[in-house]
């Protein structure tokens, strides 16, 4: 029984690990390009589509919705990165239902990964949109003296999407071995489900909330850029 | 510690190269395959309003040559209207001219016929009634009514002096031809030496006379020399009748011809 599959090592050299977190996601990330790469080679412009291009289809263009509802910009640039965050994260947690699998997304250091790629994206967005000086003052206001804040709400969300992600996940692995070990028979599939539903949700809320991030740091004109972010997140946690 | 930094940091380059493999192996296709798919449903769009357009174009034509077609039918069809009636009228006009004429030309013949009739009516009477006159003259002629007619040639012989007296002087003065007395009967010798004698009388002269009889004379005394001649017979009387009677009868088939071409 572990914790994360970081614990699960099947290589070490020093300080290098090659622990199943790693092997997994690169199961996943084959998994999904793999996938991909089948579907799009054979595309169809025209009106009749195979039922994979349609399913694909339909997720980028929910995505590219959901993007542009939240920025109130062009959902080109931001596609690829947010995209790629639902669906990997979608995808490592609905893989749970696979007898033995280990999903990455219970690894804290895959949720501070992807948490860390958010936190760095989006000064690089905001720098991208609005230039440094334009990305960079705001966190001086409303004032000089908000500084500090601004950059411990900047740090705090990030700890924030990584736990959240991590016990999400996590907890429902244990819950579900947990069951199993108290009621082996028929419950387990009900938590199994709502693990699934869980997955799903964090998912979303990953990439909804680096979303918002990132729209907070390239939306032009700002009123209350530090809190309205946090808001929305506060609300999306409770919810 | 639940944190390896080295999987971290393998994480995010995981996640860096997965998000890299997804653009080129899932947006980048998807867009550009909907980017088509859009673009031709946007040239169909245009098309189809393209042929919508042009569809309506041709109708407008269709409908235009329609409305001239319908106008032009009309107008041929008030052309042919007008060119009928005038035909009709024109028809109209020469039957009843020609109507007009044979009318025209029925009372002319009836009135023709009937003037034929009635002339033919008329003189059938005038004969009838002149052969009555005739026979019933030539049935009461007799002795009685010789001496009666003598007298009155007689006296007609006496009136007559002027003209008739030197045309029968020259041939009377030379006696070579004798002067002939026609009549209806033989006349008796007393009776043909009251007439020598009134006729020498007349002429103051002696001549000879020659009597004969004619049967035309019905009853009455003529007397002829060189051509000329003094008498008193009903023939006289019977000719003028009939002579007045033929103007009458003129007259009323004039009447009856122009009659009808006054109405």
């Amino acid at each position: 029984m572990h914790i994360t599959p970081d614990q699960i090592v099947f290589w070490q050299w020093h300080w290098a690990s090659l622990n199943a977190t790693i092997v997994v996601t690169w199961v996943v990330m084959i998994a999904m390009a793999f996938g991909a790469w089948l579907v799009t080679r054979e595309l169809s412009s025209g009106m009749k589509l195979s039922r994979f291009q349609n399913l694909l289809e339909v997720i980028v263009v929910h995505a590219r919705e959901q993007i542009r509802d939240v920025t109130r910009q062009d959902p080109g640039p931001y596609l690829p990165f947010i995209g790629t965050l639902f669906l990997f994260i979608a995808v490592a947690n609905i893989l749970t239902i696979v007898p033995g699998y280990q999903a990455p997304t219970g690894s804290l250091s895959t949720t501070a990964g992807l948490a860390l790629c958010v936190f760095l994206a989006v000064p690089a967005y905001g720098i991208r949109k609005r230039g440094a000086a334009g990305y960079f003052k705001q966190y001086l206001k409303p004032s000089v003296f908000m500084l500090p804040f601004n950059v411990l709400g900047e740090l705090s969300r990030t700890l924030a999407l990584a736990v959240r992600l991590f016990g999400n996940v996590m907890s429902g692995t244990m819950i579900a071995a947990i069951l199993l070990a108290i009621a082996p028979l028929i419950f387990p599939i009900v938590m199994q489900v709502l693990g699934l539903l869980t997955g799903l949700i964090q998912a979303y809320i990953f990439a909804i909330l680096a979303t918002v991030y990132i729209a907070a740091a390239t939306k032009v004109q700002q009123k209350r850029e530090g809190s309205e972010p946090d808001q929305q997140k506060g609300e999306i946690s409770n919810g | 510690m639940l944190i390896d930094w080295f999987t971290v940091a393998a994480q995010i380059l995981n996640f860096l190269i997965l998000v890299a493999l997804l653009k080129k192996f899932l947006y980048a296709p998807i867009m550009r395959a909907m980017d088509e798919r859009e673009a031709k449903i946007a040239e169909r769009l245009a098309d189809a309003r393209r042929e919508k357009q042009e569809a309506e174009r041709e109708a407008e034509v269709f409908r235009r040559k329609n409305r001239e077609f319908d106008a032009r039918r009309e107008q041929m069809m008030q052309q042919s209207k007008a060119e009928a009636e005038a035909h009709r009228k024109e028809l109209l006009h020469r039957v009843r001219s020609e109507i007009e004429q044979k009318k025209r030309d029925w009372r002319e013949a009836v009135a023709r016929e009937q003037e034929a009739f009635l002339r033919d009516l008329r003189s059938r009477a005038g004969e009838n009634i002149l052969a009555i006159s005739r026979q019933a003259l030539k049935d009461l002629a007799d002795q009685r009514m010789e001496r009666q007619v003598v007298q009155v040639f007689l006296r007609r012989l006496e009136d007559a002096d002027s003209a008739p007296m030197k045309d029968f002087d020259d041939p009377g003065g030379d006696k070579q031809e004798p002067m002939t007395v026609f009549s209806a009967f033989e006349l008796p010798g007393d009776l043909r030496e009251r007439i020598i004698a009134g006729v020498q009388h007349w002429l103051g002269a002696s001549v000879a006379l020659d009597f004969q009889v004619s049967r035309d004379l019905i009853s009455g005394i003529e007397l002829r020399a060189n051509g000329r001649k003094v008498a008193w017979h009903l023939k006289d009387y019977l000719d003028s009748l009939e002579e007045s009677m033929r103007s009458a009868m003129d007259e009323v088939a004039d009447f009856t011809y122009r009659t009808p071409a006054r109405e």
